[in-house]
């Protein structure tokens, strides 16, 4: 672009801007204003980017002692070791055992279950409030006693609380004081953990919304906001007459409080793959009518994100929703609801799984004409150990009674007469990836309401993906393809330009770099979802890049890359595989009158699981069944092609 | 005997041990423990593989040895940036380089020691302010005035300064000399500079300065660099080489260092650089100043004083030179050989033994035999020696030796120095190097300790990760873990140390492995470098490829097959479709003779990648001369391993 072409457009915004004020100042001379615009190309490839260069890695769902749950199973580990732990620091876990990241998180969201948030330290400390009530006492001393009583008490406090039966001095319901204290201490943490620049610790909680008989539609909720902001409401419950399991009221109430407070909120979803069919439908199950434009609207207003991978499964897609993808049968969780009090049926998944469910979006929003599914995806691990474990090798469990032990994996971490999820089923899994230009609340915050974010399943593979119009191959060959990303198309999360009036397929630059710790990478696919010309969907997966020179066979299959993993010693190789892959992937198939949905998935080469780690720790054998390797991931965020826009 | 019942007997060996001298007292203080203490006693292996590790874990990068506008060859040619600036650039903060260019680190670096010249220190950033001191003299006011000029008139300020200082006719009342109040204060803004950017945990600022000793154009310069806060640096002022104050024999720096340390109980240590500028004298069998042979003293000090050596950096590679290793492929590399720093005296042949770090550390060993001491124990990191601010040493990003140098269309043609008809020919910088250092945390203490244990590594720019341990018993399986330190611990020493005692019948092993850096090239091969000195006292080498990508065989002559070359000149850019992202291997000397003293260190090699001519001929669109190269081989050299009979 010439000079005299930037300072038109220049011009051209200074006169839209200054419409209403259009007398006020005389334009200068176009000429004398050229020293004002210097060049912004510069020699050092690093100087003058204003675009986000980092990649922060955290979690978003974290509990800790405060959590109900986290506490009956035994965690004792407050908000500071979360912090701690989560910033690199070695802790002792709650089983003795100590514990430290490989390397340090970015960025935490401390999310505590908001029902009965606080109960446990309160109860541990045996706070006065809690020994006035002759059931907390009785409690209280069942603790101390330790062991097989303080197992007992804490199987009689859950039963108790799941029956509704727990004595009215002894609830943590919004407006009590011992309510008010939790809050305020998770608040306090999180102000005293915040370091701008270095460490983001988030305010946030969970909404623990379980519709009965036990189908999951739980909402971590996520303030952008201090404490000054957060401290003016309180978390939002599910239990009576407080709460609600109805999440069109849990967006209430976030808006309540932005009209309130001036603050930021976002909620994410998560285990789906738990809900029976709730999670994405195309019917309000509380209306029982189909998805209004009003709930597609607020739906995607407050929730940009979905968890897609975490310890309970992995969510991304489902072999029966996608028998073509090889890959699809990856760390799934189907046999129910999240309590396995109903089991799963096949018509129940297309509601459950992110792939199906961005496609559903496209649906909906061809009826009602507003996308509610419109989400970016991020892994997290929901760990309620207090750590923020996601790495194979140094996986802590779901809950303190599945830290590292000789007998972890032949446990049931949840059962339900003869159903049960077996402890070798935990997923270690898995970490969210934002794309920021600083490490922020504000900066990261806003990155996760634009969607530019990834999910991984563990790793730190560095990923990146643009679309756009005009793309090419040359674009691959450099080494920063972020510069040409941001300049020619738009990054992970965001919605294609106009299509050129020259028409054109849309092309996307797809890059990954491995972490520089763990496998090699496989390949990078792009996922494709899209609704035709009579509302049905479909979705196809091509291989774009790939490692080690192969070839697809007859039938357009990439040959798998091959598996390097020692089982018994628990270890791999990188003699297969690449340290990065990239290319330009333009859509062969693309037809420009229908809706799209495009997002990348980067497979590593296969790597020891967790369960091959304590194998050899412990000197085990596990069943035949206990997969012993796994092939981790990444999922970015999708791009989304509308015609006529 | 069990295994509390070992831990205990070893513990009160080593009680007794400890307490001999006093073995007649009672042990100490109490009767030895029995049995019921074990439980103090836990056992230190832990499940995450993080925890508990006390080792060094972490690479801390950084540049030994930075100029800013405080030195005066450096403000001559325009640098205006100060210690301040140096210490943001470092941080990874973007800044407006001398010559105008917009400039930032990709990455940035965990410390740096900004080491002006101790001479002169400060005189042209008074002399541009307009000091009034400067003004009160004519010659001071001449040359203000010709500065505020600008232009070619300003350069004639810079060609006067640098003349006059070099011939002794430098006018007293503008020179800043040690005791004046000129010199204090640009030592105070030095110190300053360091105590405001030093953050203990996160970046470290050392205090430093170089001393110049430059007797007849040959170089002996040392940085110095210390333990210690302003506190005690502030003491006293840098030892310079003028007379009287000053001395350009080593043996006066080490004996200002030991007086420096008697004085305030701190703690400096000095590292040489460009011995290939030095025509002979780096690393001598004979005293240069008396033409004598060295006395035991003279090693014993040089070894105390001087862990570490620059071994790569702008003004030329010093590790090998072809000459000296005629049947090292590698050894040609980056090689600045013409004569010594002011090309006054051209080089011979044989002063190249005296000048490169590969014989150095052979010349010790002889030294040893003779002196009992080894005076050339030294460990490796390279460092820019920029004279601009800025710590570039990436080839897409390297602002060049002085301001001079900056980038330009021009610079590649335009000599960097010159000196009569002989010329430094501007193409021939060197885009090098950074220091790597193992250590526990980013302090001042943590990183000099390991600096004095020479636990570091040099690298030509890129970031690799290398790991280099010694000892008797590691066994291929030591090298199919994935975390090699903490086996390379238990086992053996790491870079930078002496062998352990050798049992009965053994040869050396080592563990080596390097992880590439993720956003460079990938890994070429690692070679172990053999020293050695027979048993009539004769030097001898041998280079071990011992790790190599791509499962080359070695041909019949026993050398591998190069890698080959992705680099596509013409777009600055290449491809990591060769080379591995990791190599890790025991190596078990062949050929050990454990009669004689040897030497080991690993080099490891990237694939061939752009040189920083490349990128320029690039990014300006601009034809070089066919002599100027364009593709380059990183590299990184550990400290090496010592064996002693």
């Amino acid at each position: 672009m010439s000079l005299q072409r930037v300072v038109s457009v220049v011009l051209l915004a200074a006169a839209v801007v200054s419409a209403p004020a259009r007398a006020q100042d005389p334009v200068p001379p176009p000429e004398t204003l050229e020293g004002a615009f210097p060049a912004q190309r510069h020699f050092s490839p690093y100087a003058g980017r204003n675009f986000p260069t980092q990649v922060f890695w955290g979690d978003t769902h974290l509990h800790t002692a405060l959590s109900m749950d986290a506490g009956a199973f035994g965690n004792r580990l407050g908000l500071d070791e979360a912090y701690r732990f989560a910033k690199g620091e070695e802790v002792t876990s709650a089983t003795g055992q100590p514990v430290k990241l490989s390397r340090p998180l970015d960025w935490l969201v401390v999310s505590d279950h908001s029902d009965n948030m606080g109960f446990f330290p309160d109860l541990f400390a045996g706070s006065p409030g809690i020994l006035a009530n002759p059931t907390g006492k009785r409690w209280y001393e069942m603790i101390q006693a330790g062991g097989q009583q303080a197992v007992a008490a804490a199987l009689e406090i859950i039963d108790m609380v799941s029956r509704g039966e727990v004595p009215e001095e002894l609830i943590y319901a919004p407006g009590s004081a011992p309510y008010r204290s939790a809050w305020e201490s998770t608040i306090k943490a999180a102000e005293r953990h915040n370091d701008p620049g270095r460490f983001t610790a988030f305010i946030g909680y969970e909404w623990t919304s379980l519709v009965p008989p036990g189908n999951n539609l739980h909402r971590v909720v996520i303030y952008r906001d201090g404490g000054e902001k957060a401290i003016q409401t309180e978390p939002f419950t599910m239990l009576p007459p407080a709460g609600s399991v109805n999440p069109e009221d849990l967006w209430a109430v976030l808006q309540a409080y932005e009209d309130r407070t001036g603050g930021r909120l976002l909620a994410i979803a998560h285990n789906g793959n738990l809900s029976n069919g709730m999670m994405f439908p195309l019917v309000n199950p509380v209306t029982d009518r189909p998805l209004t434009r009003e709930y597609a609207e607020t739906r995607i207003r407050w929730e940009p994100l979905y968890e897609v991978t975490q310890i309970k499964g992995d969510g991304e897609a489902h072999p029966f929703l996608s028998p073509d993808d090889e890959f699809a049968d990856y760390e799934n969780w189907d046999k129910g609801n999240l309590n396995l009090s109903e089991l799963k049926t096949p018509e129940m998944l297309q509601y459950e799984y992110a792939r199906s469910a961005l496609q559903l979006g496209l649906q909906v929003e061809g009826r009602v004409g507003v996308n509610p599914y419109k989400f970016g995806m991020i892994g997290s691990t929901d760990s309620h150990t207090s750590l923020a474990t996601a790495d194979e090798e140094n996986f802590f469990g779901k809950h303190s009674g599945t830290e590292p032990d000789a007998m972890r994996w032949e446990h049931p971490v949840l059962a339900m007469g003869d159903v049960k999820i077996m402890g070798w089923e935990q997923v270690s899994s898995g970490y969210a990836a934002v794309w920021a230009t600083e490490n922020t609340r504000e900066a990261i915050f806003d990155a996760m309401m634009r969607r530019e974010t990834y999910a991984t399943t563990g790793p730190r593979m560095m990923v990146r993906f643009f679309g756009g119009w005009e793309f090419t191959a040359e674009d691959a060959m450099n080494r920063l393809p972020g510069a040409i990303g941001y300049m020619k198309g738009v990054p992970m999360g965001a919605d294609l330009p106009a299509r050129p009036a020259a028409g054109g397929a849309p092309t996307f630059l797809v890059g990954a770099l491995k972490d520089p710790y763990s496998g090699n990478l496989d390949r990078i696919q792009i996922v494709k979802g899209w609704v035709d010309a009579r509302g049905e969907r479909h979705e196809k997966v091509y291989d774009v890049a790939w490692s080690d020179g192969r070839t697809p066979g007859a039938d357009g299959k990439l040959p798998p890359v091959g598996n390097t993993v020692d089982v018994a010693r628990a270890t791999w190789t990188n003699t297969i595989g690449d340290p990065e892959l990239i290319t330009v992937w333009t859509d062969p198939d693309f037809d420009p009158n229908l809706r799209a949905v495009y997002y990348a998935r980067v497979l590593e080469i296969p790597t020891p699981r967790w369960t091959a780690y304590d194998a050899k720790r412990y000197g085990i054998e596990m069943s035949e069944e206990v997969p012993m390797w796994t092939q981790e991931r990444a999922y970015t965020s999708p791009i989304w092609y509308t015609p006529g826009q | 005997m069990t295994e509390t019942a070992k831990t205990l007997a070893t513990v009160l060996v080593a009680l007794g041990t400890l307490t001999a001298p006093a073995r007649a007292q009672q042990t100490v203080g109490l009767p030895p423990p029995d049995s019921t203490v074990a439980d103090a006693f836990p056992a230190q292996m832990h499940y995450s593989p993080y925890a508990g590790r006390n080792f060094p874990t972490n690479v801390y990068w950084g540049d030994t040895h930075l100029h800013t506008g405080m030195s005066m060859d450096a403000g001559a040619f325009g640098a205006r940036l100060t210690p301040q600036d140096a210490y943001r650039f470092a941080l990874g903060e973007e800044l407006t380089s001398s010559t105008g260019l917009q400039v930032k680190l990709s990455r940035p670096l965990d410390f740096l020691v900004v080491a002006d010249h101790s001479d002169n220190m400060g005189f042209f950033p008074r002399l541009f302010a307009g000091d009034p001191a400067m003004l009160a003299d004519s010659t001071g006011k001449r040359w203000y005035g010709m500065i505020q000029e600008g232009g070619r008139t300003a350069v004639q300020v810079a060609v006067e300064v640098i003349v006059a200082f070099s011939q002794g006719t430098f006018p007293e009342a503008l020179a800043s000399l040690p005791g004046s109040s000129a010199y204090r204060s640009a030592w105070e803004e030095t110190i300053e500079a360091a105590e405001m950017y030093n953050d203990p945990g996160r970046f470290t600022a050392f205090i430093g300065y170089e001393w110049t000793s430059n007797t007849a154009g040959n170089n002996l310069h040392r940085v110095v660099i210390y333990r210690d806060g302003g506190e005690k640096a502030d003491v006293m002022e840098p030892l310079t080489t003028l007379r009287p104050a000053g001395s350009d024999n080593p043996r006066d720096l080490w004996n200002w260092m030991q007086t420096f340390e008697d004085r305030t109980g701190g703690q400096v240590l000095a590292l040489a650089h460009n011995g290939n500028l030095s025509n002979g004298i780096m690393f001598p069998m004979l005293d240069t100043f008396t033409g004598r042979r060295f006395d035991r003293a003279y090693a014993e000090t040089r070894a105390k004083w001087e862990p570490l050596y620059e071994v790569t950096q702008i003004k030329g590679d010093g590790e090998a030179h072809p000459f000296l290793s005629p049947t090292d492929e590698f050894a040609d590399y980056e090689t600045w050989d013409a004569g010594n720093l002011d090309l006054s005296v051209p080089k011979e042949n044989d002063m190249l033994q005296y000048e490169y770090a590969r014989q150095g550390l052979q010349i010790g060993l002889q030294l040893e035999r003779q002196l009992g001491v080894n005076p050339y124990k030294f460990g490796m990191v390279g460092s820019t020696d920029s004279h601009t601010g800025l710590a570039t040493a990436e080839e897409e990003n390297f602002f060049g030796k002085h301001s001079g140098a900056e980038p330009s269309p021009e610079r590649y043609e335009h000599p960097m120095a010159k000196v009569g008809d002989l010329t430094y020919e501007s193409w021939s910088m060197v885009g090098s190097g950074y220091a790597a250092v193992w250590a526990r945390e980013n302090t001042r203490e943590a990183l000099f300790d390991a600096m004095m244990r020479r636990e570091t590594y040099a690298t030509t720019g890129p970031r690799m990760m290398v790991r280099f341990f010694g000892g008797w018993e590691f066994t291929e399986e030591d090298a199919m873990s994935r975390l090699p330190g903490a086996i390379g611990y238990m086992k053996g020493v790491p870079m930078g140390a002496d062998l352990p005692a050798r049992p009965a019948g053994a040869a050396p092993t080592f563990l080596v492995g390097a992880l590439k850096d993720p956003l460079s090239g990938n890994l070429d091969r690692i070679q172990i470098v053999k020293g050695w000195v027979d048993s009539r006292g004769e030097r001898h080498e041998k280079i071990y490829d011992v790790a190599w990508s791509d499962g080359r065989t070695p041909g019949p002559d026993g050398k591998l097959p190069p890698v080959g070359n992705t680099v596509d000149v013409a777009r600055a850019t290449w491809t990591n479709t060769i080379g591995d992202p990791e190599l890790i291997t025991v190596w078990t000397d062949p050929d050990f003779d454990p009669s004689v003293p040897a030497v080991y260190y690993a080099r490891v090699l990237e694939i061939p990648t752009p040189r920083w001519t490349a990128y320029e001929a690039y990014r300006y669109g601009i034809t070089m001369p066919s002599e100027v190269p364009m593709i380059t081989q990183e590299r990184a050299y550990t400290s090496p391993i010592w064996y002693t009979p």
